[in-house]
């Protein structure tokens, strides 16, 4: 409980858009394992949803969900995986609801394309998610 | 000194009475972008109501050769003013109840009230609906009022002839099903009020007051009525209240988003400041109005006048009607009145507008002055001493301060009018009720427990009389989505744990780690967390940086 405490202050910290860090990387923009910061992207390069300051973000280890929502839920994201998404190369099911989004599908296979520092990169059709890795 | 014992009698009798408290607010009119720019202001004065009104013909609608033509969709969509109204309101936190009033003035065309099924009728309500989506207004209004002072505002210009009262009220039926059907579909819970209607008593033959009264008396999408009180004399504020409870027998809620005595004071404002001119160091021949822009400039320079001298000017004229306020609130207080708005602070024309002989002194009517008498050391106006002492006394007298209700609880803010030995019985829907007593430590109560999108009667009650009551609806809960939402409320910062699944089991809220209540006297950390605990056993975090 207290990593994944550790790991919400940390990426709640991150202010900086994944557009801009993602041009200073130069990495190709369809790659979701160019962005760094937690959150939901459309890959045409788009910087759609980041846990940036003020908004909330929920985490359920045991139910394998991640939510990212702004203050007064006009948007957000909500995942939870039919597995928990561990190591790259893994094909993992993924529901989303959502509010304000519109890139997303409500059903998707994810593929796994890098774990690391506690975080997991992941995309599937024409989105990304980097979340943190889930503590069970 | 009579003004001391005359607040000290009109506080006995408020604190006396034994019935409903009737909460203060603010009035801008026309103005909804002000708010926004008197936040601090309106914190500080307490009021718990802020209300408003837009000119949907003169805003929205299309007129060509005196008919409504069409719908300025851009310009609904654009407006800025609905916008700062809307982040006024998130501003001031769900303590603050906001009413939005549609002034609809169908003098400005040919046919005045349109017809049933008409186009003309379809682009008001298509106007509106869009305007309630509009940044989401209908989210972050408590109630709407459909039309404004339609005795006058109906009457045709070019001839003088009175629209059709049975068109008005068959157009206000229908305007409050669709507004109900809106509701309905978008998950809306403002209510509905009508009117607003002015000077009751007054119009002993209008038409249009008894239409306007039987849409609210007998349409169930109805919840209230709105009235306007610009009395002439002192006792009018109760004759229109008694001709609306008694004569037309409203039974619902009554609300008044505008009073005054500026009909009283119109007359003289071109009157010779005579001695007391010659006293304080202006001409004896210089008129009301010329002292009034002579101040304005004195202020605008830095050099403000007192709030004495100018007090002493108005309280030394016969006809001005000394404690109108105190006196008004006293007949709100005996028929009811659910919210009272009076104006604020804004000034009639601008900040730039110049007095003449002919101007209306609504500028007297207001609380704060914006232009009179300077600012404070922080940067608030100085009030308008002719009223702020009544309102003042009346805001400390209120039992309750303020209350917030979330979707399982209500938190009230105890005011300096209450007795802390009452007690609170809390009725629900279906009649249970159960008793909760006051906190004698705090300021504040806390009822939990509740439903969410239910009705609840809550009363204050000592020795077996009630000294206040309210009904008061839950908010609903929109999704199975957990929401942290955290508030100033009153002296306090309020969090909130919103949208809980039925599976939710029991929730922990924490700051930085640390466990801590709903009520909080501050905020002072970095992270708001919930760990909110399901019937599986899982946990969800849920967290947020302050």
């Amino acid at each position: 409980m207290k990593l994944i405490y550790v790991l919400l202050i940390g990426l709640l910290t991150l202010a900086s858009c994944a557009e801009a860090e993602y041009a200073e990387n130069g990495i190709d923009k369809k790659d979701i394992t160019g962005y760094n910061d937690a959150g939901f992207y459309s890959l045409d390069g788009v910087c759609i949803f980041t846990a940036q300051s003020r908004n909330q973000v929920a985490v359920n280890s045991e139910r394998l969900t991640y939510r990212l929502q702004n203050q007064d839920q006009s948007q957000y994201v909500h995942v939870k995986f039919a597995e928990k998404p561990a190591a790259a190369g893994q094909k993992v099911k993924a529901e989303f609801s959502f509010q304000g989004v519109s890139f997303l599908k409500e059903e998707m296979e994810m593929e796994v394309f890098r774990v690391n520092e506690g975080k997991v990169w992941l995309s599937g059709d024409n989105a990304g998610i980097v979340i943190p890795a889930f503590n069970n | 000194m009579k003004k001391n014992v005359f607040l000290m009698v009109v506080l006995l009798f408020l604190c006396t009475i034994g019935t409903m408290a009737q909460e203060l607010g603010a009035n801008y009119n026309e103005n909804i972008d002000y708010p926004i720019t008197e936040i601090e202001m309106l914190k500080k004065s307490k009021v718990t109501w802020v209300r408003g009104f837009v000119n949907i013909p003169n805003l929205f609608l299309q007129n060509e050769n005196g008919k409504i033509a069409g719908v300025k969709e851009d310009a609904i969509k654009s407006h800025i003013p609905t916008l700062k109204f809307v982040q006024a309101k998130k501003a001031l936190g769900d303590r603050v109840k906001f009413i939005l009033s549609l002034k609809i003035p169908f003098e400005l065309y040919t046919d005045t009230v349109p017809k049933m099924g008409s186009e003309e009728m379809e682009h008001i309500f298509r106007a509106t609906e869009l305007l309630l989506h509009t940044y989401d207004m209908a989210k972050n209004i408590e109630i709407l009022v459909m039309g404004n002072e339609p005795e006058w505002e109906n009457v045709l210009v070019s001839t003088n002839s009175k629209a059709d009262a049975e068109d008005y009220r068959a157009f206000l039926n229908e305007f409050a099903n669709r507004l109900a059907a809106w509701k309905k579909a978008n998950g809306w819970t403002f209510d509905i009020y009508a009117g607003a209607l002015n000077r009751v008593s007054e119009l002993p033959n209008s038409e249009t007051v008894p239409a306007v009264v039987s849409v609210v008396n007998t349409n169930p999408n109805v919840d209230g009525l709105d009235l306007h009180v610009h009395a002439l004399y002192v006792k009018q504020a109760g004759d229109d209240l008694k001709k609306i409870r008694d004569d037309y027998q409203v039974t619902k809620k009554l609300i008044c988003t505008e009073f005054s005595m500026v009909r009283a004071l119109n007359p003289h404002v071109a009157d010779n400041l005579g001695t007391w001119g010659s006293n304080n160091g202006y001409s004896s021949t210089m008129k009301i109005y010329e002292y009034l822009n002579r101040i304005a400039e004195k202020a605008s320079a830095g050099a403000p006048v007192s709030s004495e001298e100018f007090l002493s000017l108005f309280h030394g004229c016969t006809w001005y009607p000394k404690n109108w306020y105190a006196a008004f609130y006293e007949k709100f207080k005996q028929y009811d009145m659910y919210a009272i708005t009076g104006r604020f602070s804004v000034v009639p024309g601008g900040a730039r507008a110049v007095y003449g002989a002919d101007t209306e002194m609504w500028e007297l009517g207001g609380i704060y002055f914006s232009r009179y008498l300077g600012i404070d050391e922080h940067g608030s106006y100085i009030p308008n001493p002719l009223l702020y002492p009544d309102f003042i006394t009346i805001q400390d007298a209120l039992p309750v301060s303020g209350f917030i209700e979330g979707q399982k609880e209500i938190f009230i803010q105890w005011g300096n009018g209450v007795d802390k030995t009452s007690g609170l019985v809390i009725k629900d829907e279906e009649g249970n009720t159960t008793n909760q007593s006051l906190d004698q430590d705090v300021d504040y109560s806390l009822i939990e427990g509740l439903s969410p999108g239910k009705s609840y009667h809550i009363s204050l009650v000592k020795h077996n009389s009630i000294v206040w009551e309210r009904d008061i609806k839950t908010k609903t809960k929109i999704r199975d989505i957990p929401m942290l939402k955290y508030q100033q409320a009153g002296g306090y910062m309020l969090v909130q744990v919103l949208n809980l699944p039925e599976d939710a089991a029991s929730y922990k809220i924490k700051l930085d780690e640390r466990e801590i209540g709903m009520v909080n006297q501050d905020l002072n950390g970095q992270v708001l967390s919930v760990d909110i605990t399901y019937d599986d056993g899982s946990i969800e975090t849920l967290s947020t940086q302050l």
